[in-house]
């Protein structure tokens, strides 16, 4: 990855970004569309093997969220990848694909938006699907992993390729 | 027989769906499909339909056992929320029965009740 958006990796400066070459617990690629609901079942059987109760339930939101928006939002020209990594006390899941210029910057201002305010997008998120079918396309899944379950949520931007990675304690 | 017992659910590996008449519902397991809304949209719209039907004062919906859904079910409930919001003189007070110790549920039902007004209630175990 040649880019790190910095404003999402400057609040958390201490413990600093996840470290992209990390050990990887699991470690997917699909060059089709992936069947979501029995890969995510088997991420969930894995996260409460694996870690505590709470950390399970990060990792299966966090996996779900990232992967729909994947697949709803990105380009399934190229291949998608998913990642579950740790690295020392923290738990990474990261999703890889490829996008549109316009939608990478448009994701990039959403999350600094999220990361400044978390609750009151949920909040705004959540009314804002109160509106009509076309109004949709909301960051209600980020949302959720930055604010329900507490993760931090990093951007590693390389050309139209994007990934998104959700990191917490375990 | 109540319109709301006559509601056809639909056959979801991982959802139980239960209708008690008169007024209760119960959900249990998870909605992780990535479109719920094509299988289950409709179903909540028609229990919908059916509680006004049927002149109910109030629906109980137990979600307690409903321990994962997505960003795409949520929404279900948030368009069972504007519908009963926007219902009028003929609708119900919409009773959600969550439970606290569900994350999904701590955080999106108090947000859902403020947007619903005073046609959504809570009751938090």
């Amino acid at each position: 990855m040649s880019k790190v958006d910095p404003f999402l990796t400057r609040g958390t400066a201490a413990s600093g970004a996840f470290p992209a070459a990390s050990a990887a617990l699991i470690h997917v690629t699909w060059d089709a569309s992936p069947d979501l609901e029995q890969f995510l079942g088997f991420i969930s059987a894995y996260a409460k093997g694996r870690f505590s109760n709470s950390v399970a339930e990060r990792v299966t939101l966090a996996s779900t969220e990232l992967l729909d928006n994947a697949v709803r939002y990105g380009s399934l020209a190229r291949d998608c990848t998913y990642r579950l990594a740790i690295d020392g006390q923290r738990v990474a899941v990261s999703v890889q694909n490829t996008t549109m210029t316009t939608r990478i910057e448009m994701l990039s201002a959403q999350l600094k938006r999220l990361e400044s305010a978390p609750e009151q997008v949920y909040g705004s998120e959540l009314e804002r699907s109160m509106g009509p079918s076309s109004g949709r396309r909301s960051m209600l899944g980020l949302a959720r992993i930055r604010h329900e379950a507490e993760m931090r949520i990093e951007l590693d931007v390389d050309g139209n390729d994007v990934t998104v990675r959700a990191v917490c304690s375990r | 027989m109540s319109n709301l017992s006559q509601v056809d659910l639909p056959q979801l590996a991982s959802l139980e769906l239960v209708i008690t008449p008169p007024n209760s519902i119960a959900m249990r397991g998870t909605i992780a499909i990535p479109d719920p809304g094509l299988l289950l949209g409709g179903c909540f719209r028609r229990m919908h339909e059916a509680a006004i039907a049927d002149a109910l004062r109030e629906l109980s919906v137990d979600v307690r056992q409903l321990t994962f859904v997505n960003s795409s079910a949520i929404r279900l409930f948030v368009d069972w929320s504007s519908w009963v919001a926007n219902a009028g003189g003929g609708g119900y007070l919409l009773r959600f029965r969550t439970d606290r110790r569900i994350t999904w549920q701590r955080t999106s039902f108090a947000v859902l009740q403020s947007l619903g007004g005073k046609r959504i209630a809570l009751d938090v175990e």
